[in-house]
């Protein structure tokens, strides 16, 4: 062959087509065969899915007054693909997000392109921090926008407020309770970075914007409950109880305006709270409701006609022998009737009562009043307390249960039980939440009273409700919870704390006070509580411990609520004997 | 003749070929610019809209944490503080100095309570 120049030509030609042939086969080969693989392999380096926070509804008292709001914090994450020098990265930092060097350099030697190294960062630190990397030429910590929970009022109203977990949702009280509508939705972003790290808005992908959580409003007026904190705080300063509970609500609607607890924590330092001091006695906690009860065994006698105001019931004197047992009333009473049972806080009185109306009618009115079942008020964990039914009783349960043994209630049932006869005899549905709004304010969802049932007709509320309001006075057990200028009405309950294992403490008390004010026009009901005050001898009743604090609690609540006073205010000068017919523990063995 | 001959053998330029190739390179050369262009202007758009949300999530923060702090400063345990410290002092209303003008409703048909806080739409008709 001759390689003539016109030869030569032709097989360079060639060759270079060949070569160019070649490069072009390899990147459609790289172009198109194998497009999926290496975008996918470049969104993997570069794409990342940056959440967008949804902001957390606002709580609010029914007055617009905030209990729970957001302050704006940053969380650093490390991306692991950014970074070159984990060691030197972790010195500058650490002091920054105020984490030991070594541990910071562990979280920072991973592959890993989402790795949270610490939340709740002022944004003013992690600007500082920003700043310090640049000027060491580092990068590979990012920040991103979160909040952080506040509570403007601190302890104040802790136990219905509840806290969040380390993921923002909550695990307690109305923050756990209402966590789907506060909540909201949170959106996200697939984004591109260079390789400085920034953002490539032009190759921005999928974006959902977040859906911000709604605003709830309380029924809670912090006016009233700041008057109940004080109260409670000074009675816990007074008697130094292992706990103490105190609740107001409205009787009307069921609206609970004020609900405390003694002891409480800080919600805004809930990691140096105890157990102990995170529960909501008044839901999650059942006592021996001891003379409160008696409300039930009168209202059913009335009710069902077996008794009627003139009816007069023997008291025997004040010593009465049944199931081979002896109840004992404080004081010996003949005759009396039901008003003056209440008023007394007659224990064989409301024995006799229960015994005329039998296990089963007793039994329908203890679950007619709301006892043994589950209010539904908006607050996690609440329990049914415990009501057994007549088939599991004793022979001597139909004469301990009308005064509050044998049976085991939540201070809510309480509250609520009372309620009926200040509300005529209408039970209603305990509510905490008035409603609901959007990020602009626009109510989405109300919350209406709702009436659970009628549980006497208003004529048995009425009488019983007079002889409540003579239990507030010089002849009754609470002459200490009267209010100047105001009728009020209630009745005091003493019982003995029972012991895990059987059996009860000895002088170990529970004093309680239940009652609603004025009488007239029952504006709101309230319960105080106080378990195991550490009070002298003979003074642990309901009516020396618990109704004072009803007393000072009503007097400054019907200020604020403007109530006209329908009585010439009289200071109480006179000084109480100990009326304590409500002591726990009546039966002799 | 010859010199006739040996021009055509050169030949010489097609000014209007070169004119057309030229023009092509132009338009393609402008393309590939405005392309470069364009790209360009698109990044720096999105670097200031990166820029503008990264401000405006700046001061949707900044307002929420002055809200956050509004709220913490005005809340009762704040004034309470305040008042513990002798800050502000409070003197209560004596009963004798109230004037009442109109008898104060306890509570409207409807069962809800009149609130010192809330306006009596009583007295607003």
């Amino acid at each position: 062959m001759r390689w003539n120049a016109q030869t030569r030509i032709a097989a360079a030609s060639a060759l270079l087509g060949l070569l160019f042939t070649g490069f072009s086969s390899r990147l459609i080969y790289i172009a198109v065969a194998k497009h999926d693989e290496y975008s996918s392999l470049a969104a993997e380096k570069n794409s990342i899915r940056q959440t967008l926070y949804a902001k957390r509804g606002i709580v609010y008292d029914r007055n617009g007054e905030v209990l729970a709001e957001n302050a704006p914090v940053r969380t650093a994450f490390a991306d692991g693909t950014h970074i070159e020098h984990p060691q030197k990265l972790a010195t500058v930092a650490a002091p920054f997000l105020q984490m030991p060097v070594e541990e910071l350099a562990a979280k920072l030697e991973t592959d890993r392109k989402y790795v949270v190294l610490r939340r709740d960062i002022p944004a003013e630190v992690a600007f500082e921090l920003q700043k310090a990397m640049e000027a060491a030429k580092l990068r590979g910590i990012y920040f991103e926008n979160d909040f952080k929970r506040v509570h403007p009022n601190g302890a104040m109203l802790c136990h219905v407020m509840g806290f969040l977990d380390h993921d923002r949702h909550g695990i307690q009280g109305i923050e756990a309770a209402m966590d789907d509508y506060l909540n909201g939705q949170n959106g996200f972003r697939y984004i591109e970075r260079d390789r400085t790290g920034r953002e490539l808005v032009v190759y921005r992908g999928q974006e959902r914007e977040p859906r911000d959580g709604l605003n709830v409003t309380l029924t809670i007026d912090m006016g009233l409950q700041s008057i109940v904190e004080d109260e409670i705080d000074a009675a816990v300063k007074e008697y130094k109880p292992e706990t103490a509970i105190a609740i107001l609500a409205n009787p009307k609607t069921g609206e609970i305006l004020a609900m405390a607890n003694r002891p409480n924590f800080e919600p805004d330092s809930i990691g140096e709270a105890q157990p102990e001091q995170m529960k909501n006695h008044a839901v999650i906690d059942m006592f021996e409701p001891g003379s409160i009860f008696k409300i039930v065994v009168s209202s059913a006698a009335l009710n069902e006609g077996l008794i009627n105001t003139e009816t007069l019931i023997n008291c025997e004197g004040g010593r009465f022998a049944y199931g081979g047992k002896i109840l004992r009333d404080h004081h010996g009473y003949g005759m009396i009737p039901v008003h003056d049972i209440l008023m007394h806080s007659s224990n064989i009185g409301s024995a006799k009562l229960g015994l005329m109306e039998g296990e089963q009618t007793f039994y329908e009115y203890i679950k007619r009043f709301g006892f043994g079942e589950r209010t539904g008020i908006e607050l996690p964990g609440e329990i049914a307390g415990l009501v057994y039914p007549p088939a599991k009783w004793d022979k001597l349960s139909i004469t301990r249960m009308p005064m509050g043994q044998a049976v085991a209630v939540t201070p809510l049932q309480a509250v609520m039980a009372m309620s009926v006869i200040a509300n005529g005899g209408k039970l209603m549905a305990p509510k905490l939440v008035k409603s609901l709004a959007d990020s602009s304010g626009k109510v989405i969802r109300e919350f209406q009273p709702t009436v659970v049932r009628d549980v006497i007709n208003p004529e048995t509320a009425s009488i019983v409700s007079n002889a409540l309001a003579d239990v507030v006075s010089p002849r009754g057990t609470a002459m200490l919870a009267t209010v100047p200028g105001f009728r009020a009405a209630g009745k005091t309950g003493t019982a003995q704390i029972p012991m895990p294992g059987g059996g009860y403490y000895e002088n170990r008390y529970l004093a309680s006070f239940v009652g609603y004010m004025p009488v007239e026009d029952p504006a709101f009901v309230c319960l105080v509580m106080i378990k195991y005050p550490k009070v002298g001898p003979e003074m642990y009743y309901g009516g020396l411990v618990a109704a004072p604090v009803f007393s000072r609690i009503a007097e400054r609540a019907a200020r604020y609520l403007d109530l006209q006073p329908v009585l010439k205010a009289e200071p109480v000068t006179q000084v109480v004997s100990n009326k304590g017919a409500d002591k726990g523990d009546y039966i002799d063995q | 003749m010859n010199a006739a001959r040996n021009t055509r053998a050169i030949n010489p330029l097609q000014l209007s070929r070169v004119f057309l190739y030229v023009l092509l390179a132009l338009i393609a050369g402008g393309a590939g610019l405005c392309y470069v262009s364009l790209k360009n202007t698109q990044h720096s758009l999105g670097d200031q809209v990166r820029e503008t949300e990264r401000q405006l999530r700046e001061f949707r923060a900044r307002n929420q944490d002055y809200q956050s702090r509004i709220a913490s400063l005005s809340s009762r345990m704040a004034l309470r503080r305040k008042l513990e410290a002798g800050f502000i002092s409070m003197i209560p209303v004596p009963a004798t100095a109230i004037a009442r003008l109109t008898p104060p409703a306890i509570a409207t048909d409807d069962g809800m309570m009149r609130t010192a806080s809330l306006v009596n739409p009583v007295l607003r008709q």
